[in-house]
């Protein structure tokens, strides 16, 4: 039935899909116009006139929860505000009798007043706080119009307001439905249009931006609260709209009208039709409207039937009926293009360091909660050069970068760009200084396309604001078409492959090609600098060798460039200097060829080069022959549509230490996660002590006998230490065995028992890493997991971490660890695997595979030099 | 001034009463929203069922205007048997309705709530009819029993109310602190990945926070019936409003801020309308939230989540 | 500008189903309607309810009765959800079917307001079994007429009741900021300060309030001689009683006609509501010769009787009596035949124990208030005062 009913939608859908876009429109418009004379009384008449006045409501809710993503929940105050600013002074209560097209705008300016009152104070928090304050505030509104009739009657009270004037024009009375279908059409088309003009506009980009992710949306010079204000002020007026078309339609208003009830429904209405679709609203009133009208008679079914409806709704239709779709942009794909060949030849001449200094950063400190993240770094940026930041992970480089970009405030010092100060500044501000950022996690706008969310770098340059959005004069029509073609340019650096995919979803994109448009999406920003945040990690061989290309013609044509970055290859091969931070303090400057030689950077973040210490243990495993503890057999997994896991098969015998390397987003994490069956093998064999477990859940693998120490230590922050402890032995149903776990991680660490009853956030970063793993060996598993056992530890802690790893192996767990430290991790492993891009690319005894050249230049990337 | 300081006496009083009754629905609006990040408007209707199934199990009670057994018994097992059916509830809604929504946009589970809530208010319309049902709590305790401690009146029935709250309160406060369970909840909370990674079974950690605040909730619906004495399917909505209120105030997410929030809640009421006027009391209680929130954006005992970049 | 063009496939769907949804009901010869309008969903599904099963009562013992030659009456159903602007709707769905000659309701006087107009303009009977607020039939709609007192015809009876019988000097008053209660209680503090009283004092509720402790603290202070609830609600009356007495507070208490129903004042209250007063449009209906087969059979079908039950099947008897006497002509009622006859209806007897007479401006004519006082397990009747008008 379900499947028949689909053919036949699918049928139905391609045959619309085939006729042009014109015809269609103009069916609507005919059946709208013709529709009163189409109903055979004036009952559907007044249907359609709810129908349409929903429209105008749903639209202007969609503004503020579909486009600018924030969860309103006063929206029925301002529509009470619309209906009443018009009922006041339109009826005999107050004797006063003003025009209804006076009162329109006025009642869209009084509403939207009350928006910016509610969203001042409110916009500051976060989602469902923000969603109960403007409730607040909706509750507040209702009450004092059902309340201001004492002591001096304003609002007439629970009695409401009567004998309204009906609206008029050119001395034409409107009355009955039909004159009000008309009436409320046209506002409905006016704010529908309006949805269509502003989604794709400067005002409809910086929404969506904020909407999809607020941090990102404030380095493209974005103000947030501002443009959730004006959400908030254009929701509201729309809902002013309706309030006024209510009044004089129904020539009567009464405070429950506008009920948590009416609110409600409205945010069924546009869920259901698809927030964020300038035609949600119209589907989901059509629907819901005609569905309350055609239950009337049941009464109390008519609310079960309703309520089911929706219920099955959201389970098999939770995005709504109507996605929203990406723009289709229509730029000119082969003028960019050649303008970006020209572009190019035009830098064949390369621009260069220069001695002018573009950046002074003098002493920045920053701390959270008294850890320093960042003590009193300085340093210069000139014109036109690469500087890049290394060091190890943790180390500060990225609290730098907030720190310069606005995103933290410092505790102390100063920065000085281009002559500007950027301490104090907010995000937004410091881009206008010309300085542009991208972030070590991708941060892109996944409900944009690709050209749309390169086009939100255009913001702080154009100058489009409400009105020109709306009604789109030529000067904004082309000043758009202008960063249109600037923004495809952008796109077009990174070659014609990226550029052709401007219309779809970013989301949709590879790994690298996300990196790409969030480096597009900086360049038009127009920058002089650019931060880059470790623009490489997660990138294959391929793809690094190409970035490292594209940055060093970005300065060929003039940028200047901050990168931080772990990958030596692309460090090595084109910085003009370097800096390397150390726990938060600089702890080294200088050319490449300086920084490689520089006894204390190669210790703190190259590796030291230490003897590997044999592993005589590794004689006596002898693999051959013998059965793998854990073995995987070609498996495959994915995140969405991208595979990230792409056949991978590895042996884990029973007493060794197994390292897989590899960089950022290969894969490495994600295979423990496999294991573990965190994430799910979609091809494949997993096979862990004789037992198959691919198909097996989380507890019950931990069940048999794997533990995890999971990347970035997940440690519970809100509990004590020994309360991690005690949550590490869940799956142990012996309390008596639990203490003694305990009391023996408290023997292996006595850091930990000096610190039981601590909260675990407070402990340093290697306490945190010792506790991660003391929870982990809670269960006495027979496999330890470890995800980056050395992240982000200065390098003594990294050493004791794996002397303890090498240890808890002495012992008789067999370890599998992950790990991008290559160097210590194999001097005391047995066996490595080195992964890329979800690929195991080598594997072997680990003495052999520190001694392998070839590992060393794929992986460790060596400089060519 | 004397009249003044009795009245603030006996609105202390009130307000302990009526905030206790928020603060154990506002539990399960903050735990619910502190495992899964969810608000649960489903909630209230919960809390109304429960009045509703502890009237029933009075009814079975009942011969005439007699009372078949001892109100020692009669009122535990009340407050047991809707705990209990409010508990399966509250799981199979999770189970039902958000469960499947875990990964959709984040208004799908919201609509989702608001429709079981219709769904629930009709439903007990249709099968209990839409008219108001009385608790015969004069046949378990006499009205007339009563306390006064200075100016303040306190019925029985309110040191009831005020102390199975508490009693439940301190109860779940050591479950969530010291069981193993609790600390598992504690965890899932805060990393729901990484608990996973310790062997808890998410899912069931969610049924069980679901189970839990309906628990709650449906021990407050008893609770309620037994005070004010007249229940209704329209009750709920209301009271959940408050309960939500009263969650936000004490930092959603967070127990023990639920409970202070309920209580504060609960007292603000009462004074305000004392003080100012009764109809203005819900103004005054949001406007007490909006004001607080601007101060203290996650509410007097929730952590401030910085942003992570 | 681009359009999603599955958007018009589920549209055309969308519309098909709805003109199928809404069209349907196509009118047959023989079939007679009256529209029921009133909140049978929502908050105040409950007086809806009781309503609704009244009228259908009534229709079903009409056409049982074959008064009506010709044709079958039937009950057109509208739920307002007690808003306004669903009455409207309600209202112009009812004129757009012409078998539908009256309407019984909208329950709400804001409901009523908005359905006038359009009903006005399509000559429907509007009977409204407890729109009480005086404005209603003050705007000159000849379709508007009411089975229940005005708010300005209790409060004289209730304000003389106080200052005569009860002789209390001081008045607390608690009305629920609605159209009835606020209106109710405006109405009898002008009444009573005309007649001397001085010291009233005013408190407003919210209709979904249950914990009245904190106000109850204030009348505790202020040691009133009578407290006057003027609330539709007689849930909340009994709840507010109970309080009462569960905190010690000794004072009469007297209520308007929406407290006065047995079942949830007098049983809600648990024995507290003993020796409340209330006003009241007509007698007990029990003790109505008239209304016993009525009682007989609605409690048997329904359960319990309510206020709201007897007037709207008072509304619904007046509005057929009508339709019987204008007749079937042509295989058709005439709306407006119909609504002259309502508006002629003269001492019609029903189970109200007055006899319905309409005033030109569709109030009842002479209607006689009573006060009522709970005894035991009912309402006795104390006396009756004569309305002027």
């Amino acid at each position: 039935m379900l499947s028949a009913l689909k053919t036949s939608y699918d049928r139905a859908a391609g045959a619309v899909a085939k006729i042009d876009n014109r015809i269609l429109w103009a069916a609507l418009a005919v059946v709208f116009l013709a529709f009163p004379f189409g109903a055979s009384n004036a009952y559907i008449v007044r249907i359609g006139g709810t129908i349409l006045l929903y429209v105008v409501l749903g639209t202007g809710l969609n503004f503020v929860v579909g486009l600018a993503g924030v969860l309103d929940m006063g929206y029925t105050a301002f529509y009470a505000m619309g209906a009443y600013s018009y009922a006041l002074l339109a009826s005999p209560l107050h004797h006063m009798h003003v025009s209804f097209w006076i009162l329109m705008p006025f009642a869209m300016f009084v509403a939207a007043f009350t928006g910016l009152i509610i969203g001042a104070p409110s916009l500051r928090l976060r989602g469902d706080y923000l969603a109960i304050t403007t409730m607040g505030f909706a509750q507040i509104t209702r009450l004092l119009l059902l309340n201001l009739d004492k002591p001096v009657n304003i609002t007439n009270g629970p009695n409401g307001i009567v004998k309204v004037d009906p609206a008029k024009i050119f001395g034409y009375v409107f009355d009955g439905s039909t004159a009000y279908y008309y009436l409320i059409g046209f506002f409905a088309i006016v704010v529908v249009a309006a949805t269509y003009r502003l989604r794709f506009s400067r005002i409809g980009r910086a929404w969506g931006a904020i909407r999809d992710d607020e941090v990102a949306a404030t380095c493209m010079g974005i103000n947030p609260s501002l443009y959730k204000l004006l959400a908030f002020a254009v929701g509201a007026s729309a809902a002013g709209i309706a309030g006024v078309l209510f009044a004089a339609w129904q020539e009567s208003v009464f405070p429950e009208v506008f009920s948590m009830n009416e609110l409600i429904n409205i945010y069924c209405m546009i869920v259901l039709g698809g927030t964020g679709n300038p035609l949600g609203p119209l589907l989901g009133s059509l629907l819901l409207v005609t569905l309350g009208e055609a239950l009337r008679e049941y009464s109390i079914y008519r609310m079960i039937i309703y309520s089911v409806i929706l219920l099955l709704m959201m389970r098999y239709r939770p995005q709504g009926l109507l996605v929203s779709k990406p723009r289709k942009s229509e730029v000119d794909v082969e003028a960019v293009l050649a303008e970006e060949e020209r572009e190019k030849e035009k830098h064949s001449r390369k621009l260069g360091p220069t001695k002018e200094v573009l950046l002074t950063v003098k002493d920045l400190t920053k701390a959270f909660g008294g850890i320093k993240a960042v003590t009193g770094v300085s340093f210069e940026v000139r014109k036109g050069e690469i500087l890049s930041i290394i060091g190890p992970n943790g180390a500060g480089k990225t609290t730098l970068f907030n720190l310069i970009t606005g995103m933290h405030r410092p505790d102390s010092g100063s920065a000085i760009f281009d002559g500007h100060e950027l301490v104090g500044k907010k995000a937004y501000q410091v881009v206008k200084f010309g300085l542009a950022r991208t972030f070590q996690n991708i941060r892109v706008f996944p409900q944009m396309s690709v050209l749309d969310n390169v086009m939100t770098g255009l913001h702080p340059r154009l100058k489009i604001m409400l009105g020109g959005a709306i009604f789109q004069p030529p000067w904004v029509k082309k000043a758009e078409a202008e960063g249109e073609r600037e923004a495809a340019r952008h796109l077009a650096f990174f070659g014609p492959g990226l550029l052709s995919r401007k219309n779809d979803f970013v989301s949709t994109l590879n790994y690298a090609d996300r990196r790409r448009v969030e480096v597009a999406r900086a360049l038009t920003l127009g920058p002089k600098m650019l931060l880059l945040d470790e623009p490489a990690a997660g990138m294959n061989m391929g793809e690094i060798a190409q970035i490292t290309r594209h940055i060093s013609e970005l300065r060929d044509r003039g940028y200047t460039i901050v990168l931080v970055e772990h990958q030596m290859s692309v460090v090595m091969n084109i910085s003009d200097r370097i800096v390397v931070m150390n726990k938060g303090e600089k702890l080294a400057e200088g050319s490449p060829a300086e920084i490689q030689g520089n006894r204390a950077v190669v210790e703190a973040y190259l590796g030291t080069k230490r003897e590997v210490e044999p592993i005589s243990a590794w004689e006596t495993i002898d693999a051959e022959g013998k059965k793998p503890l854990l073995s995987l057999k070609g498996v495959n997994a994915q995140y969405g549509q991208i595979r990230v896991l792409n056949d991978i098969s590895l042996d884990v015998f029973r007493g060794e230490t197994v390292c897989l390397l590899g960089a950022n987003a290969a894969g490495k994490s994600t295979t423990i996660k496999t294991i573990i069956g965190n994430v799910k093998a979609t091809h494949g064999e997993i096979e862990f002590d004789g037992k198959r477990i691919e198909g097996k859940t989380t507890p019950e693998i931990i069940n048999s006998g794997i533990a995890i120490v999971p990347e970035g230590r997940r440690i519970f922050s809100r509990l004590t230490v020994e309360e991690n402890l005690e949550v590490g032995g869940f799956i142990t149903p012996d309390p008596a065995k639990i203490r003694r776990g305990i009391e023996r991680a408290y023997e292996q660490f006595p850091i930990l028992k000096e610190r039981r009853q601590q909260k675990a956030g407070t402990l340093s970063g290697g306490e945190q890493q010792m506790l991660a793993i003391a929870r982990a060996l809670m269960t006495e598993p027979i496999l330890l997991c470890l995800d980056e056992p050395s992240m982000g530890l200065s390098p003594i802690l990294v050493e004791q971490v794996f002397a303890i790893i090498r240890e808890i192996n002495k012992a008789g767990t067999t370890v599998f660890m992950v790990e991008q430290n290559a160097t210590q991790a194999l001097a005391i492993a047995h066996r490595g695997y080195v992964i890329q891009t979800g690929s195991i690319v080598m594997g072997d005894r680990a003495d052999k595979l520190l001694a392998n050249e070839d590992m060393k230049r794929a992986y460790l990337g060596e400089t060519s030099a | 001034m004397d009249d003044l300081f009795a009245q603030l006496q006996q609105q202390l009083v009130n307000g302990l009463t009526l905030g206790s009754v928020y603060a154990l629905i506002a539990l399960g609006y903050s735990m619910v929203y502190g495992t899964l990040e969810m608000l649960n408007f489903a909630h209230g209707e919960v809390f109304m069922i429960g009045a509703f199934m502890g009237w029933g199990v009075l009814g079975l009670f009942l011969h005439g205007t007699a009372l078949l057994a001892s109100p020692i018994i009669v009122i535990p097992l009340m407050i047991i048997i809707a705990m209990a059916g409010t508990s399966a509830l509250g799981v199979g809604i999770e189970w039902f309705a958000y469960r499947p929504l875990r990964n959709a946009p984040r208004l799908a589970p919201l609509i989702s709530a608001l429709a079981v809530s219709i769904f629930l208010q009709n439903f007990v319309v249709l099968t209990m009819s839409a008219r108001a049902k009385v608790y015969a709590t004069q046949l378990l305790i006499p009205m007339t029993w009563q306390i006064t401690i200075g100016d303040a009146t306190i019925s029985f029935i309110r040191i009831l109310v005020v102390g199975v709250s508490i009693v439940l309160m301190i109860g779940l406060d050591y479950f969530i602190r010291h069981s193993k369970m609790g600390r598992a909840m504690r965890a899932t909370a805060q990393d729901r990945e990484a608990a996973s990674f310790m062997g808890i079974s998410v899912d069931k950690v969610i049924s069980m926070t679901f189970l839990i605040g309906s628990a709650l909730a449906g021990a407050g619906g008893v609770l309620v019936g037994l005070y004010y004495t007249q229940i209704d399917f329209y009750m709920g909505f209301a009271a959940g409003m408050k309960a939500f209120t009263a969650a936000v105030l004490g930092g959603i997410g967070n127990i023990r801020g639920a409970m202070l929030g309920g209580l504060l809640l609960g007292l603000v009421e009462s004074l305000g309308v004392a003080f100012i006027s009764p109809v203005y009391k819900d103004v005054i209680a949001f406007s007490m939230l909006i004001i607080l929130l601007i101060f203290k954006p996650s509410g007097l005992l929730g952590e401030q989540v910085p942003v992570k970049v | 500008m681009r359009l999603n063009k599955s958007l018009l496939v589920i549209l055309g769907i969308a519309m098909i189903l709805s003109l199928a949804l809404v069209g349907c009901g196509a009118p047959k010869e023989t079939v007679v309607r009256i529209g029921a309008a009133g909140p049978f969903t929502g908050s105040l599904s409950k007086i809806g309810l009781d309503s609704l099963n009244a009228i259908k009562m009534a229709v079903d013992e009409f056409n049982a009765s074959g008064k009506l030659k010709g044709a079958k009456v039937e009950v057109a159903v509208g739920d307002d959800g007690a808003d306004p602007a669903k009455a409207a709707a309600v209202a112009e769905k009812f004129a757009s079917d012409t078998t539908l000659v009256g309407v019984i309701g909208p329950m709400t006087s804001s409901g009523v307001v908005a359905a006038l107009p359009i009903l006005e303009k399509n000559s429907i009977a509007l009977i409204t079994q407890s729109g009480t607020n005086p404005s209603l039939t003050e705007q000159g709609y000849k379709v508007m007429h009411r089975v229940c007192p005005r708010d300005d015809d209790q409060a004289p009876a209730a304000a003389s009741f106080i200052v005569n019988d009860i002789k209390a000097k001081s008045v607390y008053m608690i009305d629920d900021k609605g159209t009835y209660g606020q209106g109710l209680a405006d109405e009898v503090e002008k009444n009573l300060k005309a007649l001397g009283v001085t010291k009233i004092t005013r408190a407003q509720i919210t209709s979904d309030d249950k914990d009245f402790s904190a106000i109850l603290t204030k009348i505790k202070a202020s040691k009133p001689e009578l407290l006057y609830l003027a609330i539709p609600s007689p849930a909340q009356a009994a709840t507010i009683i109970k309080q009462l007495v569960g905190m010690g507070i000794k004072t009469s208490i007297m209520g308007g006609d929406g407290i006065r129903e047995k079942d949830e004042l007098i049983m809600g209250a648990g024995g507290a509501a003993e020796g409340v007063y209330a006003t009241s449009i007509g007698p007990i209906i029990e003790s109505v010769p008239q209304a016993k087969s009525f009682i007989e059979n609605f409690t048997k079908k329904y359960g319990a009787i309510s206020m709201y039950s007897g007037q709207s099947y008072e509304a619904a008897s007046v509005l057929l009596a009508a339709i019987a006497k204008a007749g079937v002509t042509n295989g058709k009622v005439d709306r407006k035949a119909v609504n002259d006859a309502v508006s002629a209806t003269k001492d019609f007897q029903g189970v109200l124990g007055v006899p319905i007479t309409f005033t030109p401006k569709g109030d009842l004519q002479g209607s006689a208030i009573f006060v009522v006082q709970v005894k035991g397990n009912d309402f006795v009747q104390l006396k009756a005062v004569q309305v002027v008008k």
